[in-house]
């Protein structure tokens, strides 16, 4: 293990890496401030890169772009009150009243400093957790891991908050997709209609580029251009960036609060970002000496939830890495970027491979150290590519949206299963159908078939093989309380809610 | 077009792609070892959750129907949807007969026009100069194949 991580440690320390860990990272800043533009789009834009690329050197710069993507939607959450991510949110709620009371620069750094350190607590829990997690997982057999993968399936109900069953409708496309091509037991084609290219199946980031990149591209060309935020760049002085002292003690307590529960929450298949980041923030005003300056600047406002979302990072890596699980469409597009490789994530990756496992763990630590320094110092650099003209930004999105795909490889067909995928992406936003579902129903769909019919070949066709294991029974009995909770505890949330909301008003 | 609408449009159409797959998957061949699950048995248990589903949203979709307030008419879809979408497919039916670099310049000189570029030099300089730039990063700094044209 020692030996592995310091392989690890000096492949993630080689020039080239850093290098494209620094890359990453300022491109993750941006990508990550420009409203609309969510990082599952940023990794999708620089993924073609990544094809030729060494494996150590593609990981390190789609890491960068992960980590300083959270922060980055800090900036226009401060500055225009707009969050560039769903994770800033929370953000805004403080920064902005900062910013409108002349502090931008001190709210920025604040945001800065924070994220840098929910980041390295992470790296701290995934450096530590994640080993041990994969030495666990290496006990698991066929049975436990049906079992984990139908878990982690489950989580689709997390991200289905409008309507469970569209969100259900979204993860059945999914497997239905996955289902095309040669079965993964016995080679019979399905449902390639006599089509030589569907008999290796629908590329998984083929799909991932159309679903995700297109609608927003064509969201984007389609708003006026008169609707755009106008980009306020009244940041202050160089230095006014970097935190004071004072400010530091006084963010610490929230930072301590914040990285902890991001973490944890990041290891949670489905809880992501915003959800941190606003427990965060609820936790650290209730606990906080002056809660009543709380949404009106507070900068202890800024730095528990800032510190929570950047927290996530590095927990949702440790499902990813150790069980192959993604937490986050981040993530699974990771996953997708690993096997372009041939490198499939899960315990063996540890086992087999644990100077590349090291590797992407001190990757990631040096992704915090570049955000925190390339974001301190390049801020007001990077505040004025806001200003970037659309008109070369779309076009260039799409360009490279059409070479992703045709490089995986090499076929044209692909691009075609890219804009198809596009246009499916368009509808499911137009009935208001979530696609993160259906896109976890890609990554998980064939691992799911696999393990239950090894399970049940090993058992003869005997369903009883998923309860004899206590790995098994456990992973069943979460998927069965994920449903649950969705089903019935989150309705009967919801309708108290709403019934206290109208309480006061009706009285 | 309201919410509940849509969602029996697309219950609909799921009930169709849901009841197609299934006899796709009717049609798999019969190949198990002994007593375990063949090639078809995963498709027959999605056909069977998607046609719930879809009856599920159905229903669902009637129902709100019913009790739907009259509400105001949504937009329909942005001309420039579908111009994006049109000049999409355009350029990849052009792809693979010009190649990416001749047929990307015309494709980016469009977008930036439904981008609201009016001006004709930016849009000259930059559906010209990104195309290449493009081209030359990752033909020959990253050694990536690219769309190559049959005819050029």
């Amino acid at each position: 293990m020692i030996q592995d991580a310091a392989l690890g440690f000096s492949q993630a320390s080689q020039f080239s890496s850093l290098v494209a860990t620094a890359i990453g990272v300022m491109f993750g800043l941006t990508v990550g401030m420009i409203p609309g533009m969510t990082i599952s789009t940023g990794i999708i834009i620089v993924l073609p890169l990544t094809y030729t690329l060494d494996p150590n050197i593609s990981i390190a710069l789609l890491l960068g772009l992960y980590v300083a993507g959270m922060t980055g939607g800090s900036f226009t959450a401060i500055l225009l009150n707009i969050p560039g991510t769903p994770s800033a949110s929370a953000t805004a709620i403080d920064g902005f009243p900062l910013k409108e009371r002349g502090e931008a620069g001190r709210a920025l750094g604040i945001a800065i400093v924070a994220s840098f350190v929910g980041g390295i607590v992470s790296f701290g829990c995934l450096y530590l957790i994640a080993p041990q997690l994969a030495d666990l997982a290496l006990n698991f057999r066929a049975p436990d891991l049906f079992a984990l993968v139908l878990f982690g399936l489950t989580i689709i109900c997390s991200f289905a908050a409008k309507s469970l069953i569209k969100g259900l409708v979204s993860a059945a496309l999914g497997l239905m997709i996955v289902t095309v091509g040669q079965d993964p037991m016995m080679g019979t084609a399905r449902f390639t209609f006599d089509n030589v290219n569907l008999l290796s199946g629908v590329h998984f980031l083929t799909a991932m580029i159309g679903l995700f990149a297109i609608p927003e591209l064509i969201k984007s060309i389609c708003t006026p251009a008169t609707l755009m935020p106008e980009t306020q760049k009244k940041i202050g002085s160089f230095w006014s960036v970097f935190p004071r002292l004072a400010d530091l003690k006084q963010i610490l307590r929230p930072m301590l609060i914040g990285s902890p529960i991001g973490s944890f929450l990041g290891l949670l298949p489905g809880a992501g970002g915003p959800i941190a980041a606003f427990i965060s923030y609820d936790y650290a005003k209730k606990s906080s000496k002056n809660p009543e300056e709380y949404g009106k600047g507070s900068i202890e406002g800024i730095a528990a939830p800032e510190s929570a979302n950047n927290a996530v990072t590095g927990g949702a890596l440790i499902p990813m890495m150790t069980l192959g699980i993604p937490g986050d469409p981040v993530t699974a597009i990771l996953i997708g970027a690993l096997l372009v490789h041939g490198l499939a994530p899960g315990p063996l990756l540890f086992l087999e491979r644990g100077d590349f496992a090291y590797g992407l763990i001190f990757s990631f630590f040096f992704a915090n150290i570049f955000n925190l320094i390339l974001a301190l110092v390049g801020v007001r650099l990077l505040v004025k590519l806001l200003n970037t003209p659309r008109a070369f930004m779309m076009p260039t999105i799409g360009l490279l949206c059409v070479i992703g795909s045709y490089a995986l490889r090499n076929s044209f067909f692909d691009i075609y299963v890219m804009l198809a995928f596009g246009v499916i992406g368009l509808i499911m936003r137009w009935v208001d159908m979530p696609v993160v579902p259906l896109l976890l129903a890609l990554v998980l769909g064939k691992p799911l078939e696999e393990h239950l019919r090894v399970s049940l070949i090993s058992s003869q066709g005997d369903y009883s093989i998923f309860l004899q294991s206590p790995f098994s029974v456990g992973f069943l009995s979460l998927a069965a309380f994920s449903v649950l909770w969705s089903l019935v505890v989150v309705p009967w949330r919801d309708r108290l809610r709403a019934k206290k909301l109208e309480g006061p008003t009706s009285q | 077009m309201s919410m509940p609408l849509k969602n029996v449009i697309i219950s609909m159409i799921m009930l169709l792609i849901g009841s197609s797959y299934l006899y796709f998957s009717l049609q798999l061949p019969v190949r198990s070892i002994g007593n375990v699950p063949g090639p078809s048995f995963f498709p027959l248990v999605i056909s069977a959750i998607v046609l719930f589903l879809a009856a599920a949203l159905l229903v669902n979709g009637i129902v709100n129907l019913r009790n739907e307030q009259p509400q105001e008419a949504e937009p329909a879809v942005p001309k420039r949807v579908i111009s994006t979408l049109v000049w999409f497919v355009l350029y990849l039916i052009a792809l693979p007969y010009v190649g990416f670099l001749v047929a990307s310049v015309p494709f980016f000189a469009g977008l930036m026009m439904l981008c609201e570029q009016k001006k004709l030099v930016p849009v000259a300089i930059g559906s010209i100069l990104i195309p290449v730039f493009l081209y030359f990063l990752f033909r020959q700094g990253f050694n990536i194949l690219l769309p190559a044209g049959q005819w050029m």
